[in-house]
């Protein structure tokens, strides 16, 4: 890929009426001793003439109150969006003043050249790209309902609220253009206010007239839904909304500065710093998967999974037991396939550990993991070695 | 002239898991003995054989005596392990191994212990006019051929008959319905919690880590 002259592009994204002097393109180093007024004919080729002028330096405060979102020349002094640049150990391709314009939900700016809805879709995009591959090559067997629930795990919008926490992002009672640009700004939702109906929890998996006739199982949810198996919110019409911002909640708003943190750091950085950035903060976040299931009937699909396999069909046998008549009793039943046990679960009554043993034969079966993790962007890696393939299985237990 | 006193409670003492300290302190001093020296000797318990050295080992060595606990659902049995993957190799071998170690050692191969329920071949005796047969009966009288009597009558399983005759009776269906409702009123609050308990605890089993 060509490299990207995003220094070039850092101009044409940022505001045309303001230019900060720290940000100075490669060519235009010799002309520094020229008065700052100087517009350079690179700048002028790529962009309109502007109106207004630069801004001075120090912006009074009338006009600061007046300002959406702070001016860009805020960022450079601010302490607080410094010290998060150097606690989260940014490169220092990535410019503060992306950074800061990452901080701005819409709610707080409107002007999609001075909020982080940019750099959020794109975010979003490959945070939900890189989990995905990193769920699906270290469990191959993993039922695709457990899969939306470990992304929901990594990347939903309640872990990337926790993960602005821990990274300590503050918010800002209400956004403006006085507020400190290390804060998250972001319009608050009015209290008692109506957040609207309410998503439906379950989604048809069978075509019929409520799915518009094109749901097939749960597979139709990679085609139709989000990254998370949800029913996508239809976009809100423009002409609709008005000139009445709609607040959001701070789970939304760190959400969003998340994904767009995310996706400033790829255009600015690259790829190999995003996905060093991923792994070291969300790849490396501990998660159990195996308390994401919920079996309705194990020994049945156990049953079907051995008939399905070829294994010898599955026999629950008593391992040990102890206190059979008493009112605490123990028993241990492991399912035997054959002479291969598949699992063992314990219970204080006989269906109970069976059930609990054929839950743990079934674990064993969909939480397989290869030895050696590989996952496909890193063939876009130079030096990348050769792809081996990998296990890809039937698909979930049919009954 | 020695004493003869049965100190039944300290020579059999079961030491239960939930032991608190209080407990153990009010046994021993509860003693049956005149001294204290008896007392301690009497409470003495020699440990299990897995907690003293080995009498075959005369080095140094590490007991393994890890906690009860269920095996981790992380590790793959082997015969659910890919074709491909390099641990059904190094698991086979280390089978190998062990069972070359039993056959020269000359222990009998493990049994496989008792099932929980009689182990039965699947048989398929029944052919397309056993199941005509058991529909008509179906529709003639649900009330009489129940699935329990279709099924001794025709030596099978009331789960077969079930699928075979699916969608027969349904009026009989909706009747049970409205049995079990009218039962489930007159429960008392004891009932219907303890009932609903056990719903919920059946749902968990689902969950278990």
């Amino acid at each position: 890929m060509k490299r990207l002259r995003l220094l070039r592009w850092s101009d044409t994204v940022l505001s045309p009426r303001t230019r900060p002097r720290t940000i100075i393109p490669p060519q235009c180093q010799c002309r520094r001793w020229e008065s700052a007024t100087h517009q350079p004919s690179l700048r002028e080729a790529h962009s309109p003439k502007d109106v207004q002028g630069q801004l001075p330096d120090t912006l009074s405060e009338e006009h600061l109150l007046r300002l959406p979102s702070p001016p860009i020349q805020a960022a450079s002094s601010s302490a607080k969006l410094a010290a998060l640049h150097a606690r989260l150990q940014l490169p220092s391709r990535l410019p503060l003043q992306v950074l800061a314009r990452t901080l701005v939900d819409p709610s707080a700016d409107p002007s999609p050249q001075f909020n982080n809805n940019p750099f959020s879709i794109l975010g979003n995009d490959l945070l939900g790209y890189y989990t995905s591959e990193y769920i699906i090559c270290r469990y191959p067997r993993l039922p695709l309902a457990v899969v939306f629930a470990a992304m929901y795990a990594y990347v939903g919008p309640k872990a990337l609220a926790a993960i602005t926490r821990e990274w300590g992002v503050e918010a800002a009672a209400h956004p403006g253009g006085e507020v400190d640009p290390g804060y998250l700004q972001f319009r608050r939702v009015a209290p008692e206010s109506d957040m609207g109906p309410k998503p439906s929890a379950l989604i048809s998996t069978t075509p019929d007239a409520s799915s518009g006739w094109k749901r097939r199982g749960i597979s139709s949810r990679t085609v139709y839904d989000d990254e998370f198996g949800d029913v996508q919110q239809p976009a809100k019409d423009k002409k609709a909304s008005s000139t009445a911002i709609e607040g959001v909640t701070e789970e939304k708003a760190s959400t969003n500065f998340v994904r767009a943190l995310t996706g400033a750091l790829y255009l600015h950085s690259g790829r190999a710093a995003v996905k060093s950035f991923f792994r070291e903060h969300f790849m490396s976040r501990q998660l159990n998967i195996a308390s994401l299931f919920n079996f309705r009937h194990p020994q049945r699909d156990l049953s079907r999974l051995c008939a399905r396999e070829g294994f010898q069909s599955p026999v629950a046998r008593i391992v040990s037991e102890t206190g059979r008549k008493s009112r605490h009793p123990v028993f241990v039943i492991g399912v035997f396939s054959g002479h291969e046990k598949l699992g063992e679960g314990a219970g204080s009554s006989l269906d109970e550990a069976r059930i609990c043993a054929a839950v743990a034969a079934l674990k064993g079966w969909y939480l397989y993991s290869p030895t050696e993790l590989r996952v496909p962007s890193e063939m876009e890696e130079p030096g990348a070695r050769k792809w081996d393939r990998m296990l890809v299985d039937p698909g979930d237990i049919v009954v | 002239m020695k004493t003869f006193s049965a100190p039944c409670v300290v020579r059999s003492v079961i030491w239960p898991q939930s032991h608190s300290c209080n407990n153990l302190l009010a046994l021993i001093s509860r003693r049956h003995q005149s001294s204290y020296r008896r007392t301690r000797s009497r409470l003495n318990i020699k440990p299990d054989p897995s907690f003293l050295p080995s009498k075959t080992e005369p080095h140094d060595h590490i007991i393994y005596n890890p906690p009860p606990s269920p095996p981790n659902v992380y590790h793959t049995p082997t015969i659910f392990l890919p074709k491909t993957d390099k641990r059904r190799q190094l698991y086979e071998e280390a089978a190998g191994k062990n069972s070359r170690l039993a056959a020269t050692s000359s222990t009998p191969p493990p049994e496989l212990p008792p099932p929980v329920r009689p182990t039965y071949q699947k048989r398929y005796h029944l052919t397309q006019e056993d199941m005509e047969e058991m529909r008509r009966l179906r529709r003639k009288d649900p009330t009489e051929w129940s699935a329990n009597k279709l099924a001794k009558k025709f030596d099978t399983s009331s789960i077969f008959v079930a699928f075979v005759t699916e969608g027969i009776a349904k009026e009989k269906r909706e009747q049970q319905k409205q049995v079990t409702e009218i039962v489930k009123s007159r429960w008392g609050v004891k009932r219907r919690t303890a009932r609903e308990d056990r719903a919920l605890r059946k749902e968990r089993w689902g969950r278990d880590a």
